[in-house]
């Protein structure tokens, strides 16, 4: 029984000829947001490892040099692209690209497209998720609005109903009859999507495979819940226009306007520090630290007795390493926790704002996809600061291994004019971008993804209104 | 005449009836107000941070004074020392944000290299940011033609739909006609709609009564009436209020969504800008080797541009502060041609969007928005400038002191010159973006003759 009255409604739905038109609209921008995105993709992620390969090449073939004037020489770190960020952008391009590696300092990180491209990044880019997020909801609330309102106005509604069947099944099965088609779309996209995603993946990315197959279930979830609230507001709404015009309402509230009053809300009720509030902060905060350059900041002048007491010593000079080193090591250390306490806080207020949005989610069912998928696209907010975490581990980790030989290979007389062998550049790292674990990404957003749940309960809720016998029709 | 004011007067009247329509009205004024208080408080907050770094130059004196003895050299005070920059928002920023939250307001400028100092990134959340900006501009660029729409879309068909469309065909007034009428009265709303929506959130964000107020409401109304002839130019092609619905969604979309999305892309993917970066990696190259090679190599080039500092006697074996920051200056300069022409690249993709947002009415709206707010992506590379112009400014305070090896006592951090930059008032109307939103719709005008036609005809068919 369902699947006649499912075959019927998508011989309907395969007349219409508005429909195929919109299909065809969108399937276009899907090939040229693959297209363009993979291009772009690809230059990206060239471009990006050429640059950290240019970089080693220039850390290792520095001449003989003090250890120190290396530190100072620094390094780069840059982001390479997740393979995903094809079908998710998210936060791509938003977020910074590079960031200098030097010693005492920890720079920003810079270099985001936002700050190339100007206005126009504000109305979005074209990407597989804009496709997937916003017109495909449209083209499937195009599909079932008139469902069941419009049978009503034409009156084959009551034709269908004498025949004996409940209402309910009904509903049900128009509602599936747009899930198969909504199913359809998302597997066709997400194959074509997932074969370039991989074609050209970089192999450090873990777990795409697994990630795809989660993008899939997240989307399938999400076009369950448009499809089925689609098809119950046409039971609902006297007539088709009304249907139309109430879901519309509903797609532009909760897919543009809501998110952007989420993200304000957020701002607003857990404010990051600005760029000057923190730069600001810091300079106060490193002020309040030892002073390695002053010779009777108590700090520093403790550390030299604890280690001239160590050695039973009576001068720096004459202890077995170099005691400027020791200073460099103790300076990078307090400079570095000063600097870290202060972006965890930054980081811990942009994960509360993300949490904030996410539980706006509950009101929203695009919100709640747009966090998941991101997450697993790890292009969201804290796979970012995650770069910018393994970034600043790497600058400290080389400055600390560059003061260790200023400390036992550069002796205490006349420090400055030695020089330590080139060959000693080789044996260190070189940055490595770690992805990511989709697992943590997952357990960020579960409030997203049960957000998705919820909101298919509630729709399934919806359908289970319909009454299940035709007497009981108003 | 007359008769004219009274069906317009029955127009309201049908408007007033629908309780969804009077909400969604009040939804997008209080919207507006919410939004332009939300950017009122952000551009506060702003000034407040900006006005926290006044004393930044003092406490960093107290400090170097108790750190250093009296006798340092100023090469080395000025190692340590850092310069806030300060961006002043102007009051119009709350009401479109633009890319201000790309760029940060301030910065902590050093006098070592300029180059590795161009880039700042703000602190806010990126994943934030991408879900989008909401203030006033949003509310007039995307909501304000979905109001349009779900008032006009029916004012051909809705009789006919209502069961009294013979009624009003016998009237003695054509269908176009009465369509222009009607859409004339959704005009009179709209206009009532943006002039309190605008006229709100000035004063909400405190911007003066002035003719940039004059010129954004110019602009919000132009824009609706472009979509206002959109929209008899769809209602005179479709039979039923759904199909006509269906197709202004459809154009709403394309110019609001598709167009600018698609143009971001082919941007994005066509014209990239890798020489930024690539500069910024040179120059730390090119800088370091100046600690390899003789000290005149650096003195040479940095002499040939500072003819002034030509007598100095720079040590060739040991340390010099002189030394030092003329390599400095001598890597920014080896990079100069490439961040320049990066500069040049970067202003004409902002001038060529521009040129390209004719295509879209709602992007050359945006675009005209941000410029009128100084939030545009040309105020930011001006703002960019104005930081150049002033790490120059600080060299030209600080190298005679370290040429003439001065010493921290006679550093008179009074006199160190401040940044303050304040984006210069456009004053005139953006005339390119106007004109194309006026090209649009004229070009859609033209049409209008063969609106009428199909309207009229299509009343004909009825009669029979």
């Amino acid at each position: 029984m369902i699947a006649a009255l499912i075959r019927f409604e998508l011989r309907r739905l395969r007349r219409e000829r508005i429909l195929w038109w919109f299909f065809g609209v969108v399937v276009c921008l899907f090939i040229a947001s693959i297209v363009l995105g993979m291009v772009r993709h690809n230059r990206q992620a060239t471009a990006q490892s050429d640059l950290q390969r240019l970089v080693r090449q220039q850390w290792v073939s520095q001449p003989d040099r003090h250890p120190h004037r290396v530190a100072h020489y620094g390094s780069f770190a840059f982001r390479p692209p997740d393979p995903l960020s094809l079908i998710e952008p998210g936060a791509e391009a938003h977020a910074g690209t590079m960031v200098y590696l030097e010693a005492h300092r920890r720079n920003p990180v810079v270099a985001s497209d936002t700050a190339q491209q100007g206005s126009l990044m504000r109305f979005g880019e074209l990407s597989v998720a804009l496709i997937l997020q916003i017109f495909v909801p449209l083209f499937l609330i195009l599909l079932a609005f008139g469902s069941i309102a419009r049978e009503r106005e034409t009156r084959t509604w009551e034709l269908v109903i004498s025949q004996g069947v409940s209402p309910r099944v009904v509903v049900m099965a128009k509602g599936l009859a747009v899930f198969i088609v909504a199913l359809l779309v998302a597997t066709l996209a997400l194959v074509v999507a997932s074969a370039f995603a991989l074609w050209h993946a970089d192999s450090a990315a873990p777990d795409v495979a697994a990630r795809l197959v989660t993008l899939w279930v997240a989307y399938v979830v999400f076009f369950a819940i448009c499809s089925f609230g689609a098809v119950a507001l046409s039971f609902f709404a006297s007539t088709a226009r009304a249907a139309l015009i109430a879901l519309l309402a509903l797609w532009i509230a909760s897919g543009m306007v809501l998110p952007r009053m989420a993200a304000f809300a957020a701002e607003k009720l857990y404010p990051a520090p600005s760029r000057a509030e923190l730069d600001l902060a810091l300079a106060e905060s490193l002020r309040q630290i030892g002073d390695s350059h002053n010779p009777s900041d108590p700090y520093f002048a403790r550390l030299k007795e604890r280690y001239l007491a160590r050695h039973e010593v009576e001068r720096v000079e004459e202890l077995p390493i170099n005691f400027g080193g020791i200073v460099m090591r103790e300076a990078e250390t307090l400079t570095s926790q000063v600097y870290h306490q202060h972006y965890e806080r930054l980081f811990a207020t942009w994960r509360e704002q993300e949490k904030l949005v996410r539980a706006i989610s509950l009101w929203s069912p695009f919100i709640a996809i747009k966090a998941v998928s991101a997450a697993l696209a790890a292009t969201d907010t804290g796979s970012y600061a995650g770069f910018q975490q393994q970034a600043e581990a790497h600058r400290y980790d080389i400055i600390q291994r560059l003061n260790e030989l200023h400390a036992h290979r550069i002796h205490w007389h006349n420090d400055r004019a030695q020089r330590l062998d080139r060959s000693l550049w080789r044996q260190f790292p070189a940055f490595h971008y770690q992805y990511p674990s989709p697992t943590r990404a997952l357990h960020d957003v579960r409030d997203a993804a049960s957000g998705l749940v919820v909101w298919l309960i509630l729709v399934m809720g919806l359908i289970w209104l319909v009454p299940n016998r035709w007497e009981q029709l108003r | 005449m007359k008769a004219v004011l009274r069906r317009l007067h029955c127009e309201f009247r049908h408007a007033a009836r629908s309780r969804a329509v009077v909400m969604a009205l009040v939804l997008v004024v209080v919207a507006g107000a919410v939004a332009a208080h939300l950017g009122a408080a952000d551009v506060a907050d702003t000034q407040r941070d900006l006005a926290a770094l006044d004393g930044e130059i003092d406490a960093q004196e107290l400090k170097l004074r108790s750190v250093h003895r009296a006798d340092a050299d100023v090469g080395l005070i000025g190692y340590f020392l850092t310069f806030p920059t300060k961006h002043e928002p102007s009051p119009w920023a709350a009401l479109s944000a633009g890319v201000s939250s790309a760029f940060p307001y301030s910065q902590h400028l050093r006098l070592l290299g300029l180059v590795p100092q161009l880039d700042s990134e703000a602190t806010g959340s990126p994943g934030i940011a991408s879900l989008g900006r909401f203030d006033l501009s949003f509310v007039i660029v995307f909501l304000v033609p979905l109001l349009i729409i779900a008032l006009a879309h029916d004012i051909a068909t809705r009789d006919d739909e209502l069961g009294i469309g013979s009624l009003v065909a016998a009237q003695p007034l054509s269908t176009f006609q009465l369509v222009v009428e009607r859409l004339f009265a959704v005009g009179i709303l709209l206009a009532g709609v943006i002039g309190l929506l605008v006229g709100l959130a000035a004063a909400i964000a405190g911007v003066k009564f002035d003719h940039t107020l004059a010129t954004w409401l110019g602009l919000a109304l132009l824009y609706a009436a472009f979509w206002l002839v959109a929209v008899l130019a769809v209602v005179a092609g479709s039979k039923t209020s759904i199909s006509a619905l269906l197709r202004l969604i459809g154009l709403w979309i394309t110019l609001c969504i598709v167009v600018p999305a698609v143009l971001n892309a082919i941007v994005l993917t066509f014209f990239p800008l890798p020489g930024g970066v690539l500069a910024t990696v040179e120059q730390r190259q090119f800088m370091n080797a100046g600690w390899d090679k003789a000290k005149a190599a650096t003195m040479e080039p940095f002499l040939a541009r500072r003819t002034e500092y030509a007598d100095v006697s720079i040590p060739q074996e040991r340390f010099s502060w002189p030394w030092y920051y003329a390599m400095h200056e001598v890597g920014d300069q080896q990079v100069a041609e490439q961040i320049a022409s990066h500069r040049a690249q970067l202003e004409r993709r902002a001038q060529t969007l521009e040129r390209l947002s004719a295509l879209a009415p709602p992007i050359a709206l945006q675009l005209a928005f941000d410029r009128l707010a100084r939030t545009d992506m040309l105020t930011y590379l001006r703002h960019g400038d104005s930081i150049a112009a002033y790490h120059e400014e600080l060299k030209g305070f600080f190298y005679p002191l370290i040429f003439a090896e001065a010493k921290l006592h006679s550093l008179r951090f009074t006199d160190i010159p401040r940044h303050h930059y304040s984006p210069p008032k456009t004053g005139t109307i953006p005339g390119f973006l106007a004109l194309s939103i006026v090209a649009a719709t004229g070009i859609l005008g033209l049409g209008i003759p063969w609106f009428r036609r199909r309207l009229n005809r299509s009343s004909i068919h009825h009669d029979d």
